[in-house]
């Protein structure tokens, strides 16, 4: 009846054209998730209940999505992948939720992702762990693990997930799909749960560029409940999508990206796809950031720091599960922790804890504050001399489930190059970047200065459709 | 190579209000020893500057009663009696708070 890896662009177009009812795209979408959910585990609940109109004329009329679990839809349970709140049922939208239900689309389940999106790899659910429809035995990145891998296996046309430190781009780079880390401030974030609140941000998953462009557009314009929204107007990111790079464009590859520290075959793609740049006209040269690679400790430090303040709400009094054999409030407190949380949460909150400890929090929280301006000042110099900054999404190719579990410093060197642009809020788009030999998807992704979005889709358009890679699916899935 | 001690990690686990198991416990003396060996190196960076490039602003809106549905988050509790959340004994009668 309908081809399940068909982008939103053409989906939009089918029901416009009233080829097919969105009752009948919303009954197709959820019986491939009761036939094929099982192989990936990407998602933790489908709304076989869910009710549509068939007479919306928005952006993404009739189209389904999944959210990360760690995004509120009114009167479904909002897990955020943890025991936790396994319970606790949303009492209210998140504006996303809100916005993309205005433009017409319909939410037909939660996505599954690491609990309280600490992970890169969807291995940390009390759910278990998301496997990778292009290799089953392999993880599909993470925290956004449900999302990435639910739109990947065609279970979905699009989904949002949150972004923390790479946790849109990862799973998208392991999945062959488009994820975005927008500007701080671009998306709102009310009704999505902390994690490190100067971090955290909503991104769109989504097969091509244009889709991407297309949900973000949607969910576009400050919002009076979360004042940390920038003060915008919405913004229309699909007008400027013709395929071709704009005139004198220059680029710099992340020096870092050619040395050692990155697997053989990303590298190739990546080389492949700094040529296919250079013939679509771009001026290409090598940008050093020496401050990059203290990216990652910076960010081990203050996310956790933010993360253990966040998590401290969690503790059975107001909502979620409650431990009941307690002698008092704290062995309430301390029961109802040690039993809601897993290991990666609770190994991240001692962490920062500790950094925030009296004696240790000049040495560690806020030296990393102050490093984490010498990055800004950085990228301020590159964004001088280039538009934009490139390099491999993530430097190793997807990994077999189990392979660095509990090894919490090697699994995240993986994120050197999509960690650092988090840590001072600037926009990064992974677009898929080619093959390995194994037929494992690679990601390539543009940085870019604060809210140059724009031109973020605009050269990840060109690439895209110059190289075609998001053309092909995983097998197993028709 | 970082010394922090089965004693350290005791101590903000208590802080942390998480009762950790023995088998946790060994796991996260060596998860945090090699967390803290790998942040280490942000110690060798000289600041240069500290300003910010964002300029952070008040943000104000109208400060005006929106009508919220209070039974629905109430309902959300583990223990409630009418409007009030129940919680576990907080006084001690000898020793003061249990906290």
């Amino acid at each position: 009846m309908l081809n399940p890896f068909i982008t939103v662009k053409e989906l939009r177009e089918k029901i416009a054209k009233k080829e097919i009812s969105i009752k009948e795209v919303i009954g197709f979408y959820l019986e491939r998730i009761k036939k094929h959910n099982e192989k990936t585990n990407s998602i933790i609940e489908s709304f076989q209940d869910v009710s549509c109109q068939d007479d919306s004329n928005g952006l993404l009329a009739g189209i389904p999505y999944v959210l990360k679990d760690i995004i509120c839809q009114k009167g479904r349970i909002a897990s955020a992948g943890s025991k936790i709140l396994s319970n606790y049922k949303a009492p209210y939208d998140s504006t996303v939720h809100t916005r993309l239900k205005k433009a017409g689309a319909v939410s037909i389940g939660r996505a599954n992702c690491d609990e309280f999106a600490m992970g890169a790899s969807g291995e940390y659910s009390a759910y278990g762990p998301t496997r990778n429809p292009w290799d089953t035995s392999r993880v599909s990145g993470g925290s956004s693990s449900g999302s990435a891998a639910s739109v990947a296996a065609g279970l979905v046309p699009f989904a949002l997930g949150t972004e923390t430190g790479g946790s849109v781009r990862n799973p998208a780079s392991f999945c062959n799909l488009v994820g975005l880390y927008p500007t701080y401030g671009l998306h709102s974030r009310f009704g999505v749960m902390a994690f490190a609140s100067s971090f955290d941000q909503v991104g769109p998953i989504t097969r091509t560029v244009y889709d991407n462009a297309l949900v973000a557009t949607a969910l576009s314009g400050n919002d009076p409940k979360d004042s940390t929204t920038i003060q915008m107007a919405p913004k229309d990111y699909i007008k400027n999508l013709d395929g071709k790079l704009p005139a004198n464009l220059k680029i710099g590859i992340i020096k870092d990206a050619l040395g050692q520290g990155v697997d053989p075959q990303v590298q190739n793609a990546f080389q492949q796809a700094v040529e296919q740049l250079r013939k679509l006209g771009a001026t290409v040269k090598v940008i050093d950031l020496p401050y990059l690679k203290y990216g990652n400790a910076v960010y081990f430090i203050i996310s956790r720091a933010e993360g253990a303040s966040n998590l401290s709400r969690f503790d059975g009094s107001l909502y979620g599960l409650r431990n009941k054999e307690n002698q008092n409030l704290f062995d309430m407190y301390l029961k109802t922790r040690q039993e809601g949380f897993g290991q990666e949460v609770k190994t991240r909150i001692l962490t920062g804890n500790y950094v925030l400890c009296a004696g240790h929090k000049d040495a560690y929280y806020k030296k990393a504050q102050a490093v984490r301006e010498m990055i800004r000042a950085d990228f301020d110099s590159a964004f001088k001399e280039v538009d934009v900054l490139t390099s491999p999404t993530i430097s190793m190719l997807p990994f077999k489930i189990g392979e660095l579990a509990f090894d919490p410093v090697a699994m995240y060197l993986a994120d050197i190059f999509n960690v650092p642009n988090c840590v001072i809020g600037t926009p990064a788009i992974s677009v898929p970047g080619g093959f390995s030999k194994e037929n494992l998807p690679i990601g390539i992704q543009f940085l870019g200065p604060r809210l140059s979005e724009e031109l973020l889709y605009k050269i990840a358009y060109a690439f895209e459709q110059s190289t075609g890679y998001y053309l092909k699916h995983p097998n197993n899935y028709e | 190579m970082s010394d922090f001690t089965k004693e350290d990690l005791l101590k903000i686990a208590k802080l942390s209000a998480l009762n950790l198991s023995e088998k946790e416990i060994d796991l996260f003396t060596q998860q945090l020893n090699k967390v803290l060996d790998f942040v280490e190196q942000i110690k060798e960076v000289k600041v240069l500057q500290q300003a910010s490039a964002i300029k952070n602003i008040n943000i104000f809106r109208q400060d005006e009663v929106v009508p919220t549905d209070s039974k629905e988050v109430l309902n959300l509790s583990p223990d409630r009696q009418e409007s009030y959340f129940v919680v576990p004994k907080i006084l001690d009668e000898n020793k003061g708070s249990t906290c």
